[in-house]
């Protein structure tokens, strides 16, 4: 796995003791280089309705997070304890550069906006061409009215506090004629921006200082051993199992196995392997055991056998 | 037949069986009683007849419920407990690749291949019974992935789609199920990591 | 991104951009026709922040995961672009930074982190403000019954101050009443944990972490000087006056990143203040469901005991024939299912005119059963059930209330469901004691009417819904199942009953026996593992061959 990223760093945030990634190039990274893909927990904002697609954090598996950091990849970080520290006696400096940061993004969000809005309208005007003249249209920096509507646009303008220009450079209040070819311009008085939350701490917290252990990550065997041939893993809870297995990223193929992890001694009742052999084969997988034996004097942590059953069929 | 906790650690030391015979082999205790106790011993007898009613049973149902023929009793010093192999009357066990090689190696010659069967490797189990990966794992290393007897059939591996029944081929076991009521369910094992297959 | 093979790239699953007025946090295009990506935009660089910061690219099923899943990898290049295309996809639809519009009186709402104001708030306080009213007696009834309908505060859980309000938080946050005039923020809505980090996540809520205290952001006379610095570093303002604006703006505090909210807010279960991840999980994945969820009061008695155990000695039903009548009038053998025979056979050998006397022989175990009684309150939390399992994670954690069913914050109905929430690799399947008292604190909630009287036509319907139920939520690392755990009344089926009525010439009921039998083939698709009590019975094929005879009779 040549990366051709540069040395990358995945922040994994500890939070009462589950593992949580928030930083998107770090979810991409840890897809593509390391097959770790696990599962997305947070609401999605551009539809926070359903729960088919959902957003950061991605959630990681105790044994995704000790991987990472066995190769060195990624670090852990008390999140809790790093924030409440940062955020109670942040020093002057810290603090102007996270305004800073919060400003710049807020200016961009605005502008983005802007041009978005800017585009629409023009698609508007077009399609009320032929028939009527222009109604006075003014693009209110107040969002997120529609310009399209006069009454609306009167309204906006009479609560402008007097100064605040229109995007397209009018320095009058009165409605103007907007001009669908004219480029929009940078606002030049500061508008009302919008306000935003970022998804990361990147700019208020840099590299953590807290380095707490990994816990329970009891299937790393097994784990590891699916990861490094290439397969993808998720959570089994859908077909009883402790990890569902891909043969590569879930986006595009259908789970192969379902399985489970068990010491090298546990003893296993047969009964279990049945159901779950059972339920394998119907929903078309095969029931994966995997163990570790365990590490001898002389040599390290021994092999790792692993068995697949699936209905005979007979 | 109410058949407790089966040791799976259990050797067969106490029986001197030879290896190929359908009857019920003669049991000969080989251990002096001054070298164990005599609750040892009844509890290894018992032990041992729930294993053979066990093994009675597997193969009963492999013959006479599935047609199975050659089946024999295979004991070994290094397998927890005997094993049993045949051969079914069809073909049990197409590997999805495999099945890709031969639709293609059909089309290649233009003629259905025949699928011959195979002799496949049966493991009585009860289904109250307890397995670890280490008795597994003892199993599937005391074996070779094909039965005795089956090493003739396929002896030219030029053709790739062949290698798939050759001696090089992933070791697997049909694991026999048995419940109280007798009734035995079958299921495959395979050694390390078999995709599924699509039916 | 959806894991489930079983989800086919069915159409009516793509979700469609939300329109709702709620979500007016800064997208105009929202409101107008979708945007088209400028593909040949002057401004290129823009294209990087555009879907960063607009919400209306066009997400759907197809674009995430083109064309149907494969098996298997086969190498090919179309296979490896769709998969490229889909991560693409997935990364530009994930960067999105969540923006609030500031102006619009309706679409801003800015909470403030405050963990440690209700810190010392008596945690029995709506206890004792119930039993302060009860002694003062008698005038006060109104207001008990009132206070007794409201849905527990939790109050020292609250941790964020609401500013403002907006649709989205219209069913969460609670404001504590009856405090003293001079109080800091008094009469204001305060969010618990979850609600919160809902809110911000959803992109709702403007978290902001105060660097002063609470009596300088929200002083005693109902105003807010944060508010105020804002907006008067908002308004007109020349360039030159950025830098004077932005301390202003942020001299009360910061805003704080979805990170930090989830640092602040999640923690261990029965931390104050903060919720655990499983439980979050569970309420934001009911929220965007569009259920109502509300936290189940901490430590509810178990209902009043309105099961009894029965044996099926008690003639349930006068004799419904003339027969029948004459038949229970036969002197019946001594033996009773309290005392039965030292040795020989449970049902002494004879001539038997009906089953009922069979069957009374036969039941040894008593067995228990809910009665048919209204649904008990759920008593208030008087005395400590210590002995109990405390420490099981079988409780009642959260009250959910459909979407169509009318939620008023302070005066909720009784819910629809009871959920409570469950770490998959941490907990195995409950015991008897754990499940008993988990149904134990939830009410009684009965098959319908219809299925109570119909008889034995509505036996399967009977038995499948159960008396009284719990959700499970199952959650495993951000996958959530939920199973329905029902109080099967097995006991109150007692289906000799009929056999007399049968074999005694009545109304012919051989057919239908038949066809209860066959609607018991049915298995309940969401229980599953041995714990679950509403399985319908192997007892179909049985009842056949009864009903069979009564025929030929």
């Amino acid at each position: 796995m040549a990366s051709t990223e540069v040395d990358r760093q995945v922040r994994i945030s500890k939070i009462a003791g589950r593992y949580l990634v928030f930083d998107i190039d770090d979810v991409a990274y840890i897809r593509r280089q390391h097959g770790i893909c696990a599962v997305f927990t947070g609401t999605m904002p551009q539809n926070p309705t359903q729960n088919v697609f959902l957003g950061l954090p991605l959630e990681l598996y105790a044994e995704d997070a000790k991987m990472l950091l066995d190769r060195k990849v990624a670090y852990i970080a008390d999140d809790p304890l790093e924030h409440l520290t940062q955020l109670k006696s942040m020093d002057d400096e810290m603090r102007k550069s996270y305004l800073q940061s919060i400003k710049t993004q807020r200016r961009t969000a605005q502008l983005v906006f802007n041009e978005a809005k800017a585009q629409s309208m023009a698609k508007h005007k077009d399609k009320r061409k032929p028939k009527q003249p222009q109604p006075p249209v003014v693009v209110p920096t107040e969002l997120p009215l529609p310009a399209s509507s006069a009454d609306d646009v009167a309204a906006a303008v009479d609560q402008e506090e007097g100064g605040a220009e229109s995007l397209l450079g009018s320095s009058s209040s009165k409605p103007v004629k907007t001009d669908s070819s004219t480029p929009p311009q940078k606002p030049l008085v500061k508008e009302k921006l919008p306000a935003i939350t970022p998804t990361t701490s990147n700019a208020m917290i840099s590299n953590g200082t807290s380095n707490p252990d990994v816990e329970n990550h009891t299937a790393l065997p097994l784990y590891s051993y699916l990861n490094e041939r290439g397969y993808f893993i998720t959570p089994g809870l859908r077909f009883g199992g402790d990890f569902s297995v891909y043969p590569g990223d879930p986006f595009r193929y259908h789970a192969h196995y379902m399985a489970n992890s068990y010491g090298w001694d546990e003893k296993i009742p047969m009964l279990d392997l049945v159901t779950s052999g059972r339920l394998g084969t119907a929903v078309k997988k095969s029931f994966l055991m995997g163990g570790q034996k365990p590490a001898t004097e002389n040599s390290e942590a021994g092999e790792l056998r692993a068995f697949c059953i699936e209905w005979a069929g007979m | 037949m109410a058949i407790g906790s089966l040791l799976p650690g259990h050797q067969g030391k106490l029986l001197a069986r030879p290896t190929s015979t359908r009857q019920q082999p003669s049991r000969s205790v080989s251990q002096s009683p001054q070298t164990q106790d005599c609750l040892t011993i009844v509890a290894n007898m018992s032990a041992d007849q729930h294993l053979q009613a066990l093994t009675k049973v597997v193969l009963n149902n492999l013959e006479n419920q599935h047609d199975w023929t050659q089946v024999q009793i295979h004991i070994q010093d290094n397998l927890p407990r005997p094993l049993i192999y045949g051969l079914p009357p069809k073909r049990l066990y197409v590997h999805p690749d495999e099945q890709i090689d031969i639709i293609k190696a059909e089309k290649q010659l233009n003629q259905r291949v025949p699928q011959e069967p195979e002799l496949e490797w049966v493991l009585p189990l009860h289904l109250a019974e307890k397995w670890s990966i280490s008795d597994f794992a003892a199993v599937f290393d005391a074996i070779t992935a094909i039965p005795p007897g089956g090493e003739s059939v396929n002896a030219n591996e030029d053709a790739q789609w062949q290698l798939w029944r050759g001696p090089k081929r992933g070791k697997r076991i049909l694991l026999a199920t048995v419940q109280d009521d007798s009734t035995v369910t079958y299921y495959w094992m395979h050694n390390g990591l078999v995709k599924p297959r699509q039916n | 991104m959806p894991l489930d093979d079983d989800l086919e790239d069915n159409p009516s699953l793509v979700p469609r951009p939300s329109t709702t007025t709620n979500n007016a946090t800064g997208d105009a295009a929202a409101m107008m026709d979708e945007v088209e990506e400028a593909e040949d935009a002057p401004t290129a660089d823009f294209r990087l922040f555009a879907s960063t910061y607009s919400k209306t690219k066009n997400i759907s099923a197809q674009t995430i995961r083109k064309g149907e899943k494969d098996f298997e990898s086969h190498g090919t290049r179309a296979q490896a672009s769709a998969l490229d295309a889909s991560r693409d996809a997935m990364r530009d639809v994930l960067s999105y930074t969540r923006v609030h519009n500031t102006k619009s009186a309706s679409g801003w709402c800015r909470g403030w982190y405050f963990p440690d104001w209700w810190k010392d708030w008596p945690e029995d306080w709506e206890q004792q403000k119930l039993t302060k009213r009860g002694k003062e007696g008698g005038g006060e009834d109104d207001e008990e019954e009132k206070d007794r309908k409201l849905p527990p505060l939790h109050v020292r859980d609250r941790v964020v101050l609401l500013e403002h309000t907006n649709v989205a938080s219209q069913s969460l946050g609670r404001a504590v009443t009856g405090l003293p005039k001079d109080r800091p923020a008094r009469g204001r809505e305060w969010l618990l944990p979850e609600e919160a980090l809902y809110l911000v996540e959803r992109g709702s809520l403007d978290l902001w972490w105060p660097t002063r205290g609470i009596e300088e952001v929200f002083p005693a006379d109902g105003s807010v000087a944060a508010a105020a610095a804002t907006t008067s570093a908002e308004g007109e303002g020349e360039q030159t006056k950025e830098e004077e604006d932005d301390d202003d703006k942020y001299k009360y505090g910061l805003p704080l990143s979805l990170q930090a909210a989830y640092a602040l807010l999640i923690g261990e279960d029965g931390e104050r203040g903060k919720v655990s991840l499983q439980k979050f999980q569970v309420f934001s994945h009911l929220k965007r469901a569009g259920y109502n969820v509300i936290r189940a009061p901490t430590n509810p008695l178990p209902v009043q005991d309105d099961t009894q155990l029965t044996t099926t000695t008690q003639p349930a039903s006068k004799p419904k024939s003339v027969t029948e009548w004459l038949i229970s009038c036969l002197p019946q053998s001594k033996s009773s299912p309290t005392d039965p025979p030292p040795y020989g056979p449970l049902v002494p050998p004879g001539f038997y005119r009906s089953y009922n006397t069979i069957y009374n022989y036969l039941s040894l175990r008593p067995s228990s059963c809910p009665t048919d009684d209204q649904p008990q309150k759920i008593q208030s939390p008087e005395s400590d059930d210590s002995d109990s399992d405390f420490d099981s994670p079988y409780k009642i954690h959260y009250h959910v209330y459909k979407a169509s069913t009318k939620f008023v914050r302070t005066r909720p109905p009784p819910p629809d469901f009871y959920i409570s929430v469950i770490s998959a690799k941490d907990t195995s399947i409950p015991t008897l004691s754990e499940i008993s008292s988990l149904l134990a604190s939830a009410p009684a909630d009965l098959p319908k009417a219809e299925w109570l009287a119909g008889g034995p036509a509505r036996l399967y319907a009977r038995l499948k819904h159960g008396y009284r139920n719990v959700l499970l939520a199952v959650n495993d690392h951000g996958v959530i199942n939920y199973m329905r755990f029902a109080e099967g009344g097995f006991a109150k089926e007692e289906l000799f009953r009929n056999y007399d009525v049968r074999v005694s010439g009545g109304p012919r009921r051989g057919g239908r026996g038949g066809g209860g039998g066959g609607g018991g083939g049915k298995k309940s698709g969401n229980n599953n593992g041995r714990g679950s009590r509403g399985r319908g019975g192997g007892r179909g094929g049985g009842r056949g061959g009864r009903g069979g005879r009564g025929r030929g009779n």
